[in-house]
Parts: structure tokens; sequence; C-alpha cells
């Protein structure tokens, strides 16, 4: 059987299109580049350089489709990546002219500087934040590890801004980064308790 | 550059290891028969591409090694000889050294002499183990003798991960668990040597080795099984018992040798499997060398069979070595693990049996054989053993001198006596 045969008849299932058609053709091209491979080698056998090659290339179907796969997946993330470039620049825009705008209707810009540095910060917790939720949401072992960066943050960030705005005393305000500590360690104490119960059980599930 | 394979977790230690050994994996079968070269050359063409790391080179890049396929012609791979001098050529063959940047990883020697053949191999121990080396050969024998029999092509060879982690693919989830939190260092700490030269310029690299006969080694089965002991505790005994003699160890002070394992006795299924180092160390200790042989040999029974009841042997130091490679990049973890790792002063491997029936080549049964380990560089030492024919091969590889030579045979010579023994009672 010819390596242009082997092809056409492991891939006969594959849609008329374009895509399986070069697809085909550079397995072809790729099975006739190891044959030459082989005899350099020094393989002589027609017959034995055929069967090998077969069996390298015997899941060429299933590479196709994976192939496919993560053509469309690639196509997504780029699609995601050109969205989120337009949403930070749109943002960033956004921002400005706010900042600006109010700048200029009320003159305070010993304040509206503000406006920049929260929205810069803000869109930074908020993403870790969000990036937070995903964890969780996918039930990953770092969205604790996450949490316990955001809520510090967050904390942080609030201090800051409330302060400079004159919502919060400095002092006692700074109490708020303390609380976020304290909160933290709660989380830590509970993922603890939590875990020791689980491998109570587990050695319950083994003497069992 | 050519396709990339994964650096994995034993061949980074193996490569390690240039401190201590050459990592050269050594075999030696001899046929009474000449072996037809170009169904070998086939053969082993086609088995080189099953397993594409014997034809590859290891690049030590410091951040995360890999091996890099790279072609190769079969005349590179096979040394051909009609022997005056099979002996001295075999030799010389066996003892020669692989560098792991050079692009091919086994070397074939096929030597003939009056009307035989003397089959010899030497790969890369970074490649794959004595376990899996013997599945090899056994593969290779059997492919040879379809091919020439029946023309069936040679493409028969186990495929797949070589990952160090397979060991735990057959526990459960709790057991796979626990296997993978035992963070522990079980190195040997034991500082007693066998009696080598130091090591000086001009050491080279010598395989001695000594018969046991068939007759001894059914002896041995049969003294072993009155005393609950298999004819690996003997052997491990009698080593024991002539090193303390050899070496001049007081009777009173305790000695640990290190016995290679399997690990994959914890595996039920090598499918998907690739050829690989699935091989650790357990500690035998024997807390005195006995009154008498007797008393060694239950030493060493208490020893092996408290690391029989454990469900987890071997296992032991795996999590803490990925650990070590993963968190850090190669050349550093390097530096970690040496400050952690004692390789061992005496060593033990037992290959185990050379089935003569698996390994003909087209009807040709071995007529002789065996498998060794790398050649240790001083102190170290690592006394081999493989059977077949139920004649058993003791081997110790060694980078040494004539002096050298001398103290492996006097050792060889004392293990002898310790073999009659054992079975005077």
């Amino acid at each position: 059987m010819t390596f242009t045969d082997y092809a056409e008849n492991e891939l006969k299932k594959l849609p008329n299109t374009k895509s399986a058609y070069l697809y085909k053709q550079e397995v072809i091209a790729r099975m006739t580049a190891r044959a030459n491979e082989l005899v350099e080698s020094g393989l002589t056998d027609n017959k034995v350089i055929n069967e090998l090659i077969i069996n390298e290339f015997s899941d060429i179907e299933k590479e196709y489709y994976e192939r496919l796969k993560k053509k469309k997946k690639a196509a997504k993330t780029k699609n995601k990546s050109s969205l989120i470039a337009l949403g930070i620049v749109g943002y960033v825009l956004l921002l400005v002219g706010a900042f600006l705008g109010v700048s200029f209707a009320t003159g305070a810009w010993d304040k509206t500087w503000l406006i920049i540095v929260v929205g810069i910060l803000g869109a930074v917790i908020a993403g870790l934040a969000g990036g937070c939720f995903a964890l969780f949401a996918k039930k990953k072992k770092m969205a604790v590890f996450a949490l316990l960066i955001v809520i510090p943050a967050i904390a942080a960030l609030a201090y800051v801004v409330l302060g400079l705005i004159g919502l919060l005393a400095w002092h006692p305000g700074w109490l708020i980064i303390v609380a976020s500590v304290f909160v933290d360690f709660i989380i830590i104490v509970g993922r603890l308790v939590i875990s020791s119960k689980k491998e109570v059980e587990d050695e319950k599930w083994e003497d069992d | 550059m050519g396709r990339r394979l994964n650096a994995e977790l034993w061949d980074k230690m193996h490569y390690l290891f240039r401190d201590f050994n050459d990592r050269m994996v050594h075999l030696e079968l001899h046929y009474d028969f000449e072996i037809n070269l170009e169904t070998l050359k086939t053969v082993l063409i086609c088995f080189f591409e099953k397993a594409p790391v014997l034809h590859s080179r290891f690049v030590d890049n410091k951040v995360s090694p890999y091996w890099e396929v790279m072609p190769y012609r079969i005349e590179d791979v096979i040394t051909v000889k009609h022997s005056d001098n099979v002996t001295e050529d075999i030799d010389r063959f066996l003892t020669q050294y692989i560098p792991p940047e050079r692009d091919l990883q086994m070397k074939v020697g096929v030597f003939y002499y009056e009307g035989k053949t003397a089959l010899c191999m030497v790969e890369n121990h970074m490649c794959m183990d004595g376990g899996d080396f013997k599945y090899f050969i056994r593969s290779f024998c059997k492919a040879y003798s379809e091919y020439e029999e029946k023309g069936i092509s040679p493409i028969n060879l186990r495929e797949g991960t070589r990952s160090y982690d397979s060991v735990y693919t057959d526990f459960s989830k709790t057991q796979e668990k626990m296997a993978r939190n035992l963070y522990r260092n079980v190195c040997a700490k034991d500082t007693h040597k066998f009696p080598l030269t130091e090591s000086k310029e001009g050491d080279r690299s010598f395989i001695a080795r000594r018969r046991i006969s068939e007759e001894t080694f059914l002896k041995l089965k049969t003294v072993g099984k009155a005393h609950g002991a298999t004819v690996n505790d003997m052997l491990v005994a009698a080593y024991f018992y002539s090193l303390y003699e050899l070496a001049g160890y007081g009777e009173d002070e305790s000695v640990t040798i290190s016995c290679a394992i399997d690990l994959r006795r914890h595996m039920k299924d090598d499918e998907g499997q690739g050829v690989t180092n699935h091989t650790a160390f357990m500690q035998c200790n024997i807390p005195r060398r006995g009154r008498n042989i007797f008393e060694t040999l239950q030493y060493v029974i208490n020893s092996s069979n408290l690391f029989k009841k454990d469900k987890f042997m071997g296992l032991y130091g795996l999590p803490l070595l990925k650990f070590a490679y993963k968190i850090l990049p190669h050349s550093a973890s390097e530096e970690i693990i040496k400050i952690g790792y004692s390789n061992p002063l005496l060593a033990m491997s037992n290959i185990g049996i050379l089935d003569h029936k698996a390994l003909a080549l087209g009807g040709n049964e071995p007529i002789d054989g065996f498998m060794t380990g790398a050649v240790k560089y001083k102190p170290y030492v690592l006394l081999s053993a493989t059977s077949m024919r139920n004649v058993i091969t003791l081997s110790m590889c060694v980078r040494g001198n004539e002096d050298d030579k001398k103290i492996v045979n006097t050792f060889f010579d004392i293990f002898e006596r310790s073999i009659e023994k054992l079975l005077a009672e």
C-alpha cells in the first residue's frame, strides 16, 4: 500500500474541504520524508519501511480533528485577546476623558488626578478579583491564594482613596488593612480545618 | 533542530550520577551460530525508531534539559568484527563510554569467532535500566526470529510515557495521594567502603566476573528454602559476610548494602510505557556480622522482610526529587540534590534471569550470557548478578588498576568460600 492510498483510506471520512485536502497532502509528505530518513539510516526492506511508518501514522484522522480543535481554540483566544485589548484602550480613553471633563468643569486639578489613580488601581484589583472568582468557579487550589492577595489589596486601595478624599481618617483608618490581614488569617485557619477533616475522612475510608 | 523529548526525572538523576559511575549498562550474549547481520540491522533500526531516545543527544540546558532526536546511520551503531581474540575484543567493546551529548546512546557489537557469534550491547543507563534492557533484548530476539522466519516486520516494542510517575498508575486514589507525599530522604549514610586503592591517573574501566555453577545454584535454592531465604538473600548474605573479611570491618559493626529494586513491582500493566528507568534502592542493613554466615543470613532475611511488607517500597524520596527538579532550574536543582543525596558506597543489583528461550535468535538459544551495571568510580562499587541456564554470573565493573583487579578477584574468592559455607550445612 502506498502512503497516498493509506492516507486516502484513513482520511476518507474527512469533509471535502480545503483544510482537509491540505492536511492529507501534508501527511503524505511527512510519511515520505520519514521513509527517506529510514533509508538514510540504513533500512533497505521496503515492506518494513512501509509498515513502520504506517504504524507511526496510525492516528491521522484523530490528529486532524485535534488540530481543528486547536485552531478553533486559538482563533477564539485571538478574538478574546483583541476584545480585551480594545476594552483596555476604551477604558483608558474613558478614564482620561472623565479626568479631563471633571477637571475642566470643576477646576479641582489637585484632586481630580485621583480619577486616573483610582481608575487604574481599581481596574487591576477588579482583574485580580475576577481571576480569583474564575479560579473558585473552576475549583482550583490557587483560588484561596488569590483571595488572600485580593482582600488586603482592596483594603489598602480603599484606605488610600478614602483617606485622600477625606472620608476616612488616616488614623485609625489604617486598621482597615489590619482587619483585612485578620480576615486572611481566618480564611487560612478555616482551610486548614477543612483539609484536616478531609484527611481524617480519607484515613477512615482507608481503614474501612 | 530535531524533535525534542522530555528529560524525565530518572534521566536527570542518572545524569547527575556522572560523578559516581559511567552510566553504561552492558550485555554479552554468545550464540552457537553466525547471526544474520542484515536481519540484525533491520530489527535494530526499527527498535531505534520505536525508542527514539536511543538516537538522541542529551542537551544539558541549565534551566530545563531535554533530549534532541538526531539522524543516524546503522553503521555507526554496529561494530562488526571477525575475531581472533574474542575475549579481548568483547572487553574493549564493553568497557567503552558513550557520552550523553553524542547522537547515539546505544552501541552494538557483533563478533564472529569459530562459527559462533558474541552479541554485545552497551547503552546509556539514562535511557533504560536493567529491567527494561532485559525487555528490550527479549523483544529484539523475538522480532529477529519472526522477521527471519516469517517475514513479520519487527515493529513490536512498547512505546509511551517514560515518566517516573507511572509507578503510581495502579494505586487507588488514596494510596496514590499517600505515595506522592512520601517526602523523605532515604539515602544510605553508611561509610563502610570496599577496600580498593585510591583513584589515580591511569585507572581504566574493567569488568571482573565470576561464575556460580548450576550445581551450586540449585543447592543454593534448596538450602535457601530450608531457611526461608530467597537466592537473592543468600547472595546478599554472602556479600556481607565476604566484605567483613575482605575489608576488615569489626565484627560488631553495622553495615548497609544498597540493593536495587525494580519499581515496576507497583505496576500491574506496562501497556503505554516506553523504555525507561524505574529503579530505586532499598537499604539492607545488618547490625553485626554474626557468629557465622547463617546468622548473617538471618539478619538479611529480617531486613529484607521489613521492606517486603512495605506497600510503598522504593517510592520514598521520589516526591522530594520531583519537587527539587520542579521548583528550581536544572543546574540549581542538581546542586541542591547533591547536598542531600548520598551515593551508596556498597551496592548490589540482582538483575535476574536472562531467559535463554526468550533470547533465541531464529531458534538458536544463547549458550552463555550476562548483563551488568555501570562502571563505578572509586570508592563506589556495585555487585551485579544475572543467571542464565541456572548459572549465575557475578560481576563488578570498576574504574581502577591491576591492584584493584586483584582485590576484586580476591573478593570473589572469599565470596565463593562464603557460598560453600552456606551450603555446607
